[in-house]
């Protein structure tokens, strides 16, 4: 549906992304993960054509570029990007941002109401902007993008400012989007939330994608316990460790089960028991923790 | 979507203070200028005659003494002394006389003397004291016209279009087209405020752009209108101008015609509507290129005074003259043509001028908007403004 092929985007000697290639189809939530400034809002422009890249080209349906105009309108009827809070109309009700964005791209907004009442926005949708709390404002941007109801969405910090309960309201309806196939590109610092909706997580950095991270058929399993560093350092010296092994961010140790079969298994586990009032676990490495492996480790 | 947008843009425009703050210029510019109006008594058709006849008198006194020497000046004195009298007849006519035709035949007989006296070189009357030929031709045009209309005539007979001229050319010109570089100032520009909640739109430029003219468009000639109307209605109940039958005086193709205020209204209404299409899409190429609300202001104020610099720093600047096209009273009057020195500038050149620059413009912005999509970026990537 959407193929980015050698895209940079580079500043004199800095460059924010560095001949990026990644293809995504549709049905898929797609979470995008770097610390501030590595370059997902800078994706996302070059994605919906608020930046034209040094280099690479954006492709969508195998057919559209953003070559002219024409081609670019064929692409916008398709893609919704996440709006900003601070650029909201303050004098307009949170119904007349929904109502727009539902004319704009669908040509109704029969649509609105159900929305609104999925959102729980009834008490204030009626009210005008200027009213609105953070938390008010974050979730009338993510109505705005149910009411356009594209095929291509690109939420960038989709659950800043909002609680607990926004947030698992919000994971709900990406979750139904998903199962309506849609594409949607997720950049999140809410790094365990991604892991409950998210198909795939790409780690950026250096302006390349060093880490795709697949949520939906992840086979590599890990043992995984929190030891300190001197804990660690004492494992070392006592037993022989396989080399695809992690100690992550000098908190989180993890050994591979691939390559073991159940008496190595067994064997690790017994090991492990002696950290007593330590949790253990057993599965794929999450996104919090490939965040660490990536971007904490020294 | 093109409606739905315009739509969007209605509301937009609803919410904007600065808007509001236009209109109510337009809604009592015109009652505020009746109302000052009303403070002077304008000249009578009546007074009018006996200036005329005070000049006259003036005149006398600086060729009798020449005359015995002259023969010119001999011929020019038996001139005047039938003009005096045609003068004398007037103020007659208009007063106890009470006949409209007498004072129209005589007034046309007084002018074909005047043209005589500029046909004989004026001599031995000073500058001063010379009725100007177009003045002349003028007059000559609006009593032919009283006479064809068989129009009573009587000393307030001008007090309607006296009004509605002077109004009407008070607002064309700068007043306009600073009123409409302030409601246009943010066509494009406010955009850059809201730009990642309205930059996706899945709209053509042009799309956008025609849509902001015309709900721009809408709303500023309305208030005009509205303003327009209510300042009339205030003329006609407390300054007793409701003759809209009488002439004014047009220029076309380089005479003077005479139209009635009705028709002359007609004319002024629907070339400020032209003015101001052109005026909305000159802002949009102004926002395009500077992207500053203040920027549309001043380099719009500028290019209107252009063609006055460049005249007076002795170049020819007939290219520019369009720009001036925006006074549209003032092309109606002829005071344009005299101004620029092109006899060729009336209604009619300008309105056809204006559309071509309405074209021009749009064919700017057009290529403009197409070049975006063409640039390569070369040392840094390249943000999409609108």
């Amino acid at each position: 549906m959407i193929k980015i092929k050698d895209v940079t985007v580079a500043y004199k000697d800095k460059k924010v992304l560095d001949k990026l290639t990644l293809t995504a189809e549709k049905g898929e939530i797609i979470g995008l993960v770097a610390p501030n400034g590595t370059g997902k809002t800078t994706l996302f422009k070059v994605m919906s054509n608020y930046l034209k890249p040094n280099s690479g080209v954006v492709i969508f349906n195998n057919k559209f570029e953003y070559k002219t105009e024409k081609d670019e309108l064929s692409i916008r009827k398709q893609l919704v990007t996440f709006p900003d809070q601070d650029d909201l109309f303050e004098e307009l009700t949170g119904v007349d941002h929904m109502n727009l964005y539902g004319n704009m791209w669908k040509g109704t907004t029969k649509h609105v109401p159900s929305i609104i009442e999925k959102l729980k926005m009834t008490s204030y949708v009626k009210k005008k902007v200027r009213t609105y709390s953070l938390g008010m404002r974050q979730r009338l941007c993510f109505a705005m993008m149910m009411a356009a109801d594209t095929p291509v969405m690109l939420m960038d910090e989709v659950m800043n400012g909002l609680d607990i309960a926004n947030v698992v309201l919000i994971s709900d309806c990406l979750i139904q989007m998903k199962k309506e196939e849609k594409l949607i590109f997720v950049a999140s610092h809410l790094l365990e939330n991604l892991d409950l909706y998210a198909d795939r997580v790409l780690y950026l950095k250096d302006g390349v994608i060093i880490h795709q991270q697949s949520l939906v058929d992840s086979t590599k399993d890990y043992i995984k316990m929190e030891l300190k560093p001197d804990e660690y350092k004492q494992l070392l010296t006592d037993y022989k460790f396989p080399d695809d092994h992690l100690y992550i961010a000098n908190h989180l140790f993890c050994i591979p089960l691939v390559h073991m079969d159940i008496e190595e298994k067994t064997e690790w586990i017994e090991r492990l028991l002696v950290y007593k009032g330590k949790e253990l676990k057993i599965g794929p490495l999450g996104t919090v923790e490939n965040y660490e492996k990536y971007y904490l480790e020294v | 979507m093109f409606w739905k947008y315009t739509l969007f843009e209605t509301k937009i425009l609803l919410h904007n203070r600065k808007n509001w703050f236009v209109a109510s210029c337009l809604l009592l510019f015109f009652l505020v200028f009746f109302i000052n109006s009303s403070q002077e008594e304008p000249m009578s058709l009546k007074d009018q005659k006996r200036e005329e006849a005070r000049i006259m008198n003036a005149t006398f006194d600086h060729i009798e003494v020449q005359r015995e020497d002259v023969p010119e000046i001999s011929e020019i004195y038996d001139i005047l002394t039938k003009q005096s009298s045609l003068i004398n007849f007037q103020v007659y006519y208009l007063g106890i006389g009470d006949d409209s035709e007498q004072y129209i035949e005589n007034g046309l007989e007084l002018n074909q003397l005047r043209l005589k006296v500029h046909e004989l070189g004026n001599k031995g009357i000073p500058d001063y004291l010379i009725t100007p030929r177009e003045e002349i031709l003028k007059e000559n045009a609006l009593l032919n016209y009283m006479k064809d209309h068989k129009l009573p005539i009587g000393a307030d007979s001008f007090l309607t279009n006296y009004y509605f001229v002077n109004a009407l050319q008070s607002m064309s010109g700068l007043l306009f087209l600073t009123i409409i570089l302030i409601s246009g100032s943010e066509l494009l520009v406010f955009e850059q405020r809201h730009r990642t909640l309205v930059k996706g739109f899945p709209i053509s430029f042009m799309k956008k752009v025609n849509a902001k003219v015309a709900v721009h468009f809408i709303y500023i000639y309305s208030f005009l209108l509205i303003g327009f109307l209510i300042g009339c209605t205030y003329a006609v109940e407390k300054l007793n101008a409701k003759d809209f039958s009488f002439p004014v005086l047009i220029y076309k193709t380089g005479d003077y015609v005479a139209v009635s205020t009705a028709q002359y209204l007609v004319f002024i209404i629907l070339g400020m509507a032209l003015v101001t299409v052109v005026l909305l899409y000159f802002s949009i190429l102004l926002n395009m290129l500077f992207q500053n609300a203040f920027a549309n202001l001043l380099v719009g104020l500028g290019i209107y005074y252009l063609p006055d610099l460049l005249v007076s720093a002795g170049m020819n600047t007939s290219y520019l003259h369009p720009i001036k096209f925006i006074n549209i009273a003032g092309v109606l009057s002829g005071d344009l043509a005299i101004q620029l020195g092109n006899s060729s500038i009336d209604y009619k050149y300008a309105i056809i001028l204006l559309m071509a620059v309405t074209i021009f413009l749009n064919i700017s912005i057009y290529l403009i908007n197409t070049y975006s999509y063409r640039r390569k970026p070369k040392d840094v990537p390249l943000e999409k403004v609108f």
